[in-house]
């Protein structure tokens, strides 16, 4: 067994009416392995708007990324521009350094051509692994988000997107992290990009091929994560899923069962674990009160209204903005985490700031951080 | 409109389906069972709800729900409505509309008019809805004895500015006279002094010309014909 499952529900006991329930399933790493037999498809804008400082460091980035990637993993190098160029496929640790060093910047952002480009090359071989995504400005093939909504992702894939700069369109890049269950990533500072790319380098793994299944008579609905059934390539730190299901009236017996099918990273050995919540029906209004774990529905909520928040300054609603920070701060002291509390004090602060200067520039800026942040604590 | 939720008491939003502290259904929406039943008392112990976690159990473990005396929900929306219930429609004067000179019909309301002297209106002087500016709006107090004013549906007069509260103000004629009740709202409810807006707390007292100020950029003068 190289993961452990515990499952959380906000509820003990059903009630007389309908009660929305949270959970909250979470998978932690026991035992961890040199992470192989993953696919690796790097794609960098290489567009004019890169030209400089932000190329050279993103170049130095990949290169430091490719060196951390352990053996016995694939990597395909594509850079796109006005076209897309596909540098190595599907190689076994590639010398690609002189390569990489000789990209020049120039050109277009056909971004959307070079994601379907890496999500063909990623179906042929069928293999679990990252789509690591480095951009800068707005795609020029494709501006509308809808199609990347509707690009189906291999499973098993995780998109990790870096967005570097104020220009680049965060929403974007948070739809494709956020269907794949991954991370964006945003760069203030180009500088950063050389540290921050390696990072996106998994060494470690507790299993591989993961499958939650949540098993229910009652409609699921799931917050951080898409399904169910959430499809992981692999857990590589502790894995947080959090959603609501429907308690119908005076129920009794098995609410949802919830079973993690995986690989055992080491021997290859299929595994699973079954977790099974059952429910009984509240005596009295005071057991049923009794019976709720406040602190769950609390952060449930809380992540609940990040996403909104991020929604909100997308759509430079920046009064509906502060009310949702204001409603996450109540949320943050009810549940006595301090990291949830740093985090809206920070984004408060931030967004106060952006009010004062009342630019559109600094709410860019602050919407790009907190699509960022919302990807992050989804997911970590 | 916020609702307070039955079971634990908390105040939620308008939108919220389930009470955020409890999880109970929106009253509204909530189809009461009978009570729990006698022949299966719970026994609420430590270990009520089961977490059974089995290591590489086999494939199919797990028996399906099976919900012992839970009776299926009924779908949402058939709950009869409490019996005397005005309709809902009647009671609103929509000012995203162009503004119906004739209000509903008197029969909707259960009270009995409010003798008056002369007919109120609300004139727009400004409002980020440029198509109300300058439009004359009836309070029709002989039909509502309060008129609300909001931005949400339930209000009699429905103002589209999203710096108004979803209620944000009630304006009333007792004896007479007129008064407006600011339902603390985010924004504010102004009065012209004169010389500068100044801030209602409560419910005051104002006179025909009134100039009011709703939020930050909603301007209106009540007229008196």
């Amino acid at each position: 067994m190289t993961i452990s499952t515990r499952v959380e529900i906000s509820h003990k006991y059903s009630f007389n009416s309908q009660v929305r329930a949270v959970f909250r399933i979470i998978i932690v790493p026991e035992r961890v392995t040199t992470a192989t037999g993953f696919h690796y498809i790097i794609l960098l804008d290489t567009s004019g708007s890169m030209y400089g400082v932000k190329l050279d460091t993103a170049k130095n980035g990949a290169i430091e990324l490719l060196n951390r990637i352990p053996r016995g993993n694939k990597i395909t190098f594509i850079t796109f521009s006005s076209s897309v160029n596909v540098l190595s496929e599907y190689a076994d640790a590639p010398s690609l350094v002189s390569q990489i060093q000789e990209i020049n910047a120039g050109g277009q952002t056909v971004l959307y051509t070079a994601l379907g480009k890496a999500v063909e090359i990623a179906k042929r071989y069928e293999m679990p692994g990252y789509i690591i995504l480095l951009t800068d400005g707005q795609p020029t093939d494709i501006t509308d988000i809808t199609p990347y909504e509707r690009v189906t992702l291999p499973p098993g894939f995780k998109v990790i997107a870096f967005g570097i700069g104020d220009d680049y369109n965060e929403q974007l890049l948070k739809t494709l992290a956020d269907k794949s269950g991954g991370i964006l990533n945003h760069i203030n500072d180009p500088m950063e990009v050389a540290n921050a790319l390696p990072q996106a380098a998994v060494t470690e793994i507790g299993a591989k091929n993961v499958t939650v299944d949540i098993i229910s008579e009652s409609p699921v609905k799931l917050l951080n994560y898409p399904g169910p059934p959430v499809k992981l390539g692999a857990v590589e730190g502790v894995v947080r899923i959090l959603g609501e299901i429907t308690v119908p009236p005076n129920y009794t017996g098995n609410l949802m069962t919830v079973k993690v099918n995986y690989e055992d990273p080491a021997s290859g050995r299929p595994d699973s674990q079954v977790s099974i919540i059952q429910i009984i029906p509240a005596r009295d209004t005071q057991t049923f009160l009794s019976g709720i774990n406040n602190d769950l529905l609390s952060e449930y909520q809380y992540y609940a209204l990040m996403n909104k928040l991020s929604s909100d300054l997308s759509t430079n609603n920046l009064t509906e903005a502060t009310r949702t920070l204001q409603q996450m701060q109540q949320l943050a002291q009810q549940t006595r985490k301090i990291e949830l509390m740093e985090t809206t004090r920070r984004l408060q602060q931030t967004l106060e700031t952006t009010r004062r200067l009342g630019n559109t520039e600094q709410t860019k800026k602050l919407s790009k951080e907190v699509s960022s942040e919302v990807t992050k604590k989804l997911r970590s | 409109m916020p609702w307070k939720c039955p079971v634990c008491g908390y105040e939620n939003d308008d939108d919220a389906l389930f009470c955020i502290k409890c999880g109970t259904q929106k009253p509204s929406m909530t189809t009461q069972q009978p009570p729990l039943p006698t022949q299966q008392p719970p026994q609420p112990t430590p270990t009520d709800v089961q977490q059974t976690p089995v290591a590489q159990a086999p494939p199919t473990p797990v028996a399906p729900p099976q919900p012992t005396e839970a009776t299926p929900s009924p779908p949402v929306g058939q709950t009869a409505p409490p019996l005397n219930s005005p309709a809902p429609v009647p009671t609103q004067q929509v000012v995203t509309q162009p503004p119906v000179p004739q209000p509903p019909t008197p029969t909707v309301s259960p009270v009995p008019p409010t003798p008056t002297s002369g007919k109120y209106y609300i004139l727009f002087i400004n409002t980020p809805y440029a198509n109300l500016i300058n439009q004359k709006v009836p309070l029709s107090f002989d039909i509502f004895p309060t008129i609300s004013v909001g931005r949400s549906p339930e209000n009699v007069i429905i103002i589209p500015d999203p710096e108004i509260s979803r209620r944000h103000a009630i304006i009333s004629l007792e004896n007479g006279e007129l008064y407006i009740e600011d339902l603390n709202s985010t924004n504010g409810t102004y009065v012209y002094d004169g010389k500068i807006f100044q801030p209602i707390k409560g419910k005051q007292k104002i006179d025909p010309n009134s100039i009011i100020k709703l939020g930050n950029q909603t301007m209106i003068k009540i007229i008196k014909e």
